[in-house]
């Protein structure tokens, strides 16, 4: 009695089953191995020299750098969340001696940009895409093929902060699930709702343009910024959607 | 199967628990520092005043004995400095045309702009004024901001001269500023 109406109402791919008790338990047991991996996240941000930042730490920019575009630093995403996260980078004033109060302020823009998608050594194209344009990518934790293809919002976008004591944020948002195409092993698509997928990299890169001359003089001006070390908070934090 | 949704359902509640301060806080973050350095020529001079007037002033001329605040030491500087030691000597007041005469006085070391002692001077061996004092050691200036060049007063002179004992006549003596940068 009790197994007649669960039968009605979990499986939506044709699970459904009306009948005995044993045809249920048998078609239950194909569906899942029930050994989900855990969810992870991990983010590595990297400085010009592909060394890894450490929290806490400063990142030089030279007088070389002055008033032109330089990747300053990357990130590197690893994870296995299939459905949306978003990466949120603050970046502070750059303030002289790292002195809040001060008015001798170097504005600076940043673009941040998407680099790449990946899935172990195989590049996952970004953007709505056939199935038929992907190889499908299996794992052992479900009988499913999946056709990965990434979204991400937000690549491309500037940053400028001004000399206003003012902090700018931006936001990349990624999302596995909105453009991955799931099937099964009739070539039928599946509607996959858990939270992990396959195990993916995302790589991004932060390109800095610092705004002083090369004489170390206010853009546009001849007024000289004062002697000094300048100091910007970047702070990089990843929320799960 | 209807216990085994119940597990399903109660794994999933778990899920979200556990990942529920996830939702309210980030599941990673890291900072840092953008960092960058604006060099100019270090630049630093130091300059007697008027304590008058504040105008710079190169010599003092004395016509009465008694007591004169003669001069402020200031210092102009354009980036953060520190020096090790910032000293002062003065020589003995010798009459232009003998110097084997003098005009005796003591000097006094103040705080600016106050009658309070500064630091006291030590005396030259057989002199008759001259002497020495050390003004600050490891002092270090730190600049603000809103200016190119900021400016520090450090010390007011005030000398006292002996009358009773001096001929007429003219008599000139020097005041030396000595400092060490670290």
């Amino acid at each position: 009695m009790l197994i007649l109406l669960c039968s009605a109402v979990v499986y939506a791919d044709g699970y459904q089953v009306l009948g005995t008790a044993t045809k249920i338990i048998s078609a239950y047991k194909t569906k899942w191995n029930g050994n989900l991996p855990a969810p992870t996240l991990e983010l590595r941000l990297l400085d010009y020299n592909s060394s890894e930042i450490e929290s806490g730490s400063d990142l030089t920019m030279s007088i070389n750098t002055r008033n032109q575009a330089f990747e300053a630093f990357s990130w590197v995403l690893g994870g296995n969340l299939y459905n949306g996260i978003s990466v949120k980078f603050t970046f502070g004033p750059m303030y002289w001696e790292a002195d809040s109060s001060s008015t001798e302020i170097i504005p600076y823009s940043i673009k941040l940009e998407h680099e790449s998608s990946r899935i172990g050594n195989t590049p996952i194209p970004t953007g709505p895409a056939s199935s038929a344009a992907r190889s499908p990518i299996t794992n052992e934790f479900t009988p499913y093929s999946f056709y990965y293809a990434d979204a991400v919002i937000g690549s491309g976008d500037t940053a400028n902060v001004e000399a206003n004591g003012q902090s700018e944020t931006k936001t990349l948002v990624y999302n596995m699930s909105t453009n991955t195409v799931v099937k099964n092993n009739s070539g039928n698509t599946v509607d996959y709702d858990e939270d992990v997928c396959n195990y993916w990299n995302r790589t991004g890169k932060a390109t800095v343009t610092l705004k002083i001359t090369a004489a170390g003089q206010k853009v546009n001006t001849t007024t000289n910024y004062m002697a000094g070390t300048y100091y910007a908070t970047v702070q990089v934090e990843v929320w799960i959607q | 199967m209807f216990s085994k949704r119940i597990v399903m359902i109660v794994a999933l509640i778990l899920f979200l628990f556990s990942m529920g301060s996830a939702f309210c806080d980030p599941v990673a973050s890291k900072s840092f520092n953008l960092k960058h350095v604006v060099n100019v020529a270090r630049e630093y001079h130091f300059e007697f005043r008027n304590p008058d007037n504040n105008d710079v002033i190169d010599s003092v001329s004395l016509t009465s004995s008694g007591t004169h605040l003669i001069a402020t030491l200031a210092i102009n500087y354009n980036t953060n400095i520190t020096f090790s030691r910032i000293a002062v000597s003065f020589t003995d007041l010798k009459k232009t045309d003998n110097d084997s005469l003098y005009y005796p006085y003591t000097m006094d070391i103040l705080r600016p702009n106050t009658s309070d002692r500064l630091v006291n001077t030590t005396p030259t061996e057989n002199g008759h004024g001259a002497g020495a004092a050390t003004l600050y050691e490891n002092k270090q200036f730190k600049k603000y901001s809103t200016d190119p060049w900021n400016s520090d007063e450090l010390a007011d002179f005030r000398i006292n001269l002996d009358d009773a004992e001096a001929l007429a006549g003219t008599y000139q003596g020097n005041l030396q500023i000595e400092f060490a940068v670290v």
